[in-house]
């Protein structure tokens, strides 16, 4: 009995105690951790100086682009472009403003690289986001088919310009005409409503940019390759001055 | 008589042995609590560092942006 208090005495005076080996293991593990740590402090320090230079590198840039797009502002305002499509020149329907616009909607389309160029990035706000997307949007798509005048949409549009000029309505529902009560027939298959602009340019922008639409559905449906034909119709507006309809098909 | 010698001289080699071990036990105490923080210090490290790689990438991708865009003027 008193050899087995003496055996269990010792085993307890040993519970506390940490071999060599153990020891020896675990100093190891902290001298490797310290030298991952080092190397990873290093490789942070490396990619915030990198950062450093290519920050640099980026505002260069960017003055750059601003000092270009500026000499080219007063050389784009008079240019007068025409587009090669003579069947928009043709169309009986569409009065002159109405042509500038299939002209600068097309332009948009087939060549979007030199129409963000000349276009867009003069007025350039770097600061909003719908600008931002617009240009890498514009700069990076592939064009896509011009859209020609068709007078079935030109006819849905231009009711629906007429009528919401009249009723100061802004908006895509076909609302009933309050002394008739006829209501217009919608032929079309996606449709972008401007209000405010009467010239080609402005309203064309003012889709493409889509300021406040955070779905950016004007500019999907103006730069969408599954369109043919489309009807552009510029109206007065009674809270607007004019509205511009686009039914495109 | 000499059974107890023996006997004491085992206690006393037990005493020293126990005594080292202690010591190493404190130490590798030591160790471990600066393992664990060496450890929270390397996450948090690897973690700055990945946020500063996508830093750097979003430079370069705007970079490369900035660059063709020049290319094709």
């Amino acid at each position: 009995m008193r050899i087995l208090f003496f055996i269990a005495n010792i085993m307890l005076m040993f519970t506390h105690c940490v071999s060599r080996q153990e020891l020896a293991s675990i100093q190891q593990q902290v001298a490797e951790i310290k030298d991952e740590n080092y190397s990873v402090k290093t490789e942070t320090k490396g990619y915030i100086d990198s950062q450093k230079i290519l920050k640099d590198t980026l505002n260069k840039l960017k003055s750059n682009i601003s000092r270009v797009s500026y000499k080219k502002k007063t050389e784009v305002f008079q240019q007068h472009f025409i587009s090669d499509s003579m069947k928009i020149e043709r169309c009986s329907f569409a009065t002159r403003d109405e042509k500038d616009t299939y002209h600068y909607l097309n332009y948009a389309r087939t060549k979007p690289r030199e129409f963000c160029e000349k276009f867009v990035i003069p007025y350039w706000d770097k600061k909003n986001s719908y600008h931002n997307s617009l240009v890498k949007t514009m700069m990076k798509m592939e064009p896509v088919n011009p859209v020609f005048p068709d007078f079935q949409c030109y006819q849905s549009a231009w009711c629906h310009a007429v009528r919401s000029g009249k009723t100061g309505y802004t908006g895509h529902a076909r609302n009933k005409d309050p002394k008739t009560g006829s209501k217009c027939n919608g032929y079309f298959a996606g449709e972008c409503c401007s209000y405010g602009y009467d010239n080609g340019l402005g309203i064309i922008l003012q889709l493409l940019i889509d300021d406040g639409v955070p779905s950016l559905g004007h500019r999907e449906i103006c730069l969408s390759s599954g369109y043919r034909v489309v009807g552009i119709s510029i109206q007065p507006h009674s809270s607007y001055r004019h509205n511009c309809v686009l039914d495109f098909m | 008589m000499r059974n107890i010698k023996l006997l004491i001289l085992i206690l006393i080699l037990l005493t020293i042995l126990q005594g080292c071990g202690i010591y190493n036990y404190h130490k590798a105490r030591k160790l471990k609590e600066e393992l664990t923080l060496e450890q929270k210090r390397n996450s948090r490290l690897i973690k700055k560092r990945d946020d500063e790689y996508s830093k750097l990438q979003v430079l370069k991708d705007s970079i490369r942006f900035y660059k063709d865009f020049f290319k094709t003027k």
